[in-house]
């Protein structure tokens, strides 16, 4: 048997280099190990081969190929997910998009970029500085994550809260289906007649096509910023603040918060100047026009000031902004001077529910004696408590899986959401049902047996039909978006 | 007995299903000669669900403002209106989220956003008879859209009935959500072919505090053309960039319309926001524009107006023509498309920082024909752009596709009507149409 399989792999990867040539190709165990999972390491599993294509017409004959030799295969960028969107669950080929990672054409006039599936999200930025644009989602691992990634999972980011996710942002895509057919979808001509089925690639998880090339609008850089620090000495205030920024219809471009045990982690890892004995820290960004952009700071300022805030810092310069920034998405990498392990949700709520969600977590901290920092998109509703714990005691496990099922049975309870950026993956599979019905389901199968019906691309993701219930007994150590 | 005279006896003594004969103006439209309308969703879900087990076409209607797009249906069946389930289901303000029922109309969701100082920003043509549900269904959008976007980037939940009568929702009611396939997208502009909407939640935004527009008077297409690529770098950031030629300019009433040259072109420019910035940049596209080469005047419409210009700009085209078409292109290819399609019976209406063009005749004795669509057709298809047409009688006299030519992504989109409506009741042959079978996209 152990034989047989032996064999079947050496063929494979035989077939594969022939495609791909032999420094295309990776397939000794040791190798292989990179490719085990992503940023969700609850469960992990070994491919059999990766491979590295260089062009589209590469991935069609892989595809094929896998289809051919009936193996799985799944797309794969930069294994930042969070939820286990790229673990080669039944092994099989991971197709690996670093190689296909140029911009093909970047359209001022008409504010476009063609990219390729490996292009990191911050290259399309950084080319266009000179240029006055930018491309507006920006997850915090935007300096490593990929394009195809973002489009897999719907990628969002702080500034998503006024600049709109992935989805907003995608105008068209060239991919690969399951059945190796390459189709080009959508394109920078807008309103194209048919059903949107770009729309409906954008964050279906790698489960219905391979997304090689993406069209994405590029978005005017705002001519100004108020990027503002508001510090707080109780939860329950910066959350008040939140719901009544919102209600009270200003948009900004983004809207942070960080508590107490973030803040620390933060301040030891940068250095920024965060208060230390602050409750809570709010960032809060207006952008637009100089002309006006003082009063809707002002506004900001007043409802912060009525929710007893302590300090409203404003960043003086550019420098500062970066600085702040900076502190905020990479406040993940910081918490490992906090705890030895931690692990993070992904949960939405209504924006009016977040005191009473901050509330509820921090219950849940006390009831099962687990710290938990919490760190998220606060304008969005998306919050992403952490579970501080250490792996190595098997009851503070334990303690860690029924405090993140409490959580995030609430956010479901308070009519949210269990993923608002990270996606389902193989992690959350066994919520679907919880969030959906039999039948709302059974519509989502058909889509997937339509696109992918020998389910060979990307198995046992995101839709929990055939797919055996994961009985969760350890808590992945991962870091958000 | 006809497989619909069997489920009209079957389904229309039922109290909570109102028939009544199909409004003349919808006729020749769709294939039936009566309308039902289903009092509840569970009535609706009946209804399908018995048109479905007898193949009988349903075609789905709200306010049936948008009902000459597509050919008209060649089996007969009925109409099915939301408009009796209009019902606001929750409206949380604070959270800028609203989730109503298919059949309310557009003014009324409208009017209740306004309540709160909230509104949807997608401008949607006789909103007092459009449903909300249509208007996706349609995708409908007007010269907001460079600024605020779509309603797909609007829709983040949505309940539809499927043919066989399932319930099934997709997205949810908080503003950032990804478990599960989008099916808003899909659902969004697939003019009722796979499901009836039934429920929707959308996003909303605050009001703006200021709405003006103003005028750049062009003396020719070459100088408008230089306008929309300087106002790609303006300081200014438009919310609209609206292009008419001068019958365009006349059918809308625009303020010095009739003393226009016919070479001459208005660009309408919107502009949203706080009061301060939106007069700034008043200000400043005069700034920049006024004097530019070819540039007569900029104008500022007065505020009494504004509102009036807006409308116009959002519904004129849509009134009294025998056909519509809408082109779309690259920004870029706009002049060159103009200069080509420009005719002096021809109107024009551009949104043009987004490279979507409407065409319509002005006289009905200079109703274009046949080998004026093929040839536009054609330039744009060569260009990856489309020609698609509103105007379903127009369509049939002409032997004209009005959803253009064949295209490699219809193949993939053929195979999802089918996989949702495999039996072929929903607008059956009026949009994407099920595989192998004739389909209207296909060049006649």
């Amino acid at each position: 048997m152990a034989t047989e399989t032996a064999t079947k792999v050496s063929r494979l990867v035989k077939r594969l280099t022939e495609l791909v040539g032999p420094d295309g190709v990776l397939s000794s165990p040791v190798e292989l190990v990179v490719y085990e999972c992503d940023g969700y390491t609850l469960e992990k599993n070994r491919p059999d081969a990766v491979v590295f294509p260089r062009s589209t017409e590469q991935v069609r004959d892989i595809v094929r190929l896998c289809n051919e030799l009936d193996v799985p295969f799944l797309p794969r960028g930069a294994g930042t997910s969070l939820a286990g969107g790229t673990v080669p669950v039944g092994g099989g080929v991971v197709i690996e998009f670093s190689r296909l990672n140029s911009i093909l054409e970047v359209n001022l006039r008409d504010r476009y970029a063609v990219v390729q599936a490996g292009v990191v999200n911050l290259w399309i930025t950084n080319r266009l500085k000179e240029h006055g644009y930018h491309y507006a989602p920006d997850p915090s691992s935007q300096g490593a994550c990929t394009i195809g990634g973002n489009v897999a999972t719907n990628s969002g980011g702080p500034h998503t809260l006024k600049y709109g996710v992935t989805v907003n942002h995608v105008l068209g895509v060239r991919a690969v289906l399951a059945d190796g057919t390459v189709v080009e979808l959508g394109g920078p001509v807008e309103d194209v007649p048919g059903y949107d089925l770009t729309g409906l690639l954008v964050g279906s998880e790698g489960t219905l096509a391979i997304v090689t090339e993406a069209t994405v609008r590029l978005t005017r850089n705002p001519e100004a910023y108020r990027t503002l620090l508001a510090v707080f000495d109780s939860i329950d205030d910066a959350t008040n603040t939140i719901s009544e920024i919102i209600g009270a219809g200003i948009v900004p471009a983004a809207l942070e918060m960080m508590d107490r045990l973030i803040i620390r982690a933060v301040e030891e890892a940068f250095g920024f100047g965060f208060p230390l004995d602050a409750e809570a820290v709010l960032i809060i960004e207006v952008d637009g026009l100089e002309v006006g952009l003082d009063r809707e700071a002002e506004q900001v300022t007043a409802i912060c000031r009525r929710n007893n805030c302590r300090e409203v810092r404003r960043a003086r310069d550019d420098a500062e902004r970066a600085a702040l920034w900076k502190s905020r998405k990479q406040a993940f990498g910081a918490i490992g001077r906090l705890s030895p392990s931690y692990c993070t949700q992904d949960g939405v709520v209504p924006r009016t529910a977040l005191p009473h969600m901050l509330r509820f977590i921090r219950g849940v901290s006390e009831k099962y004696g687990i710290p938990i920092a919490n760190v998220f998109h606060a304008g969005d509703g998306n919050i992403h408590p952490i579970l501080l714990f250490d792996e190595r005691d098997s009851d503070q496990v334990r303690r860690v899986l029924k405090a993140s099922h409490d959580i995030l049975e609430e956010c479901i309870r308070l009519g949210g959401s269990v993923t608002g950026e990270h996606g389902i993956g193989v992690e959350k599979i066994n919520f679907m049902p919880r969030l959906f019905s039999p039948d709302d389901l059974a519509v989502m199968v058909a889509l997937k047996n339509l696109f992918n019906p020998t389910g060979r691309l990307s198995p046992g993701k995101m839709l929990p039909v055939g797919i055996r219930c994961l009985e969760q007994t350890h808590p992945g150590r991962k870091a958000p978006l | 007995m006809s497989s619909l005279d069997d489920l009209l006896q079957t389904v229309r003594q039922r109290p909570e299903i109102d028939w009544q004969p199909l409004p003349e103006a919808w006729a020749e439209l769709v294939a039936a000669t009566h309308v039902a309308r289903p009092q509840s969703v569970e009535a609706l879900r009946e209804l399908l669900r018995a048109a479905n087990e007898r193949a009988v076409p349903v075609f789905p209607v709200g306010g049936g403002t948008q009902l000459d797009w597509g050919l008209p249906a060649a089996r007969e069946g009925f109409a099915l209106c939301t408009q009796s389930l209009r019902q606001v289901i929750d409206y949380p303000a604070r959270d800028m989220t609203i989730t109503v029922q298919a059949g309310l109309t557009w003014a009324e969701l409208a009017d209740r956003l306004a309540t709160e100082n909230q509104w949807l920003p997608v401008d949607v043509p006789f909103a007092q008879q459009a449903t909300v549900a249509g208007s996706v269904a349609a995708n409908i959008s007007g010269p907001r859209r460079f600024g605020y976007g779509t309603l797909r980037d609007y829709v983040i939940g949505i309940a539809v009935v499927t043919p066989d009568g399932k319930l099934a929702r997709a997205g949810g009611r908080v503003v950032k959500n990804v478990a599960g396939y989008d099916l808003c997208k899909l659902y969004t502009g697939s003019f009722g072919t796979l499901a009836v909407i039934v429920e929707l939640t959308f996003r909303v935004r605050p009001r703006p505090e200021a709405s003006r527009l103003a005028c750049v008077r062009c003396a020719s297409l070459a100088a408008a053309d230089r306008v929309f690529e300087r106002l790609v770098r303006s300081r200014t950031r438009p919310v609209a960039v609206e292009l008419l030629n001068h019958a365009g300019a006349v059918q809308l009433a625009a303020p010095g319309a009739e003393s226009m040259q016919p070479t001459q072109w208005l660009v309408f420019v919107g502009f949203e926001g706080f009061g301060e910035t939106v007069d700034w940049q008043l200000k400043q596209l005069a700034d920049e524009f006024g004097g530019a080469d070819g540039v007569e005047a900029v104008e500022v419409v007065p505020e009494p107006e504004t509102a009036s210009i807006w409308h116009r700009l959002t519904e004129r085209r849509f009134v009294s023509s025998p056909v519509l078409f809408k082109a779309g292109c690259r920004p870029s290819q706009l002049a060159e498309f103009l200069d080509l399609a420009d005719d002096a019976a021809l109107a024009v209406q551009a949104h043009g920082a987004t490279g979507i063009v409407w065409l319509w005749p002005t006289d009905p004795e200079r109703v274009p024909g046949r080998d004026w669509f093929d040839q536009i057709h054609g330039w744009l298809s060569n260009r990856k752009g489309y020609l698609v047409v509103k105007g379903a009688r127009w369509c049939r006299k002409e032997g004209v596709a009005p959803w253009g030519g064949e295209r490699p992504d219809l193949t993939l989109m053929h195979r999802v009507k089918q996989t949702y409506d495999p039996n072929d009741i929903l607008n059956p042959g009026r949009f994407i149409t099920a595989e192998g079978a004739t389909h209207s996209m296909q060049q006649s």
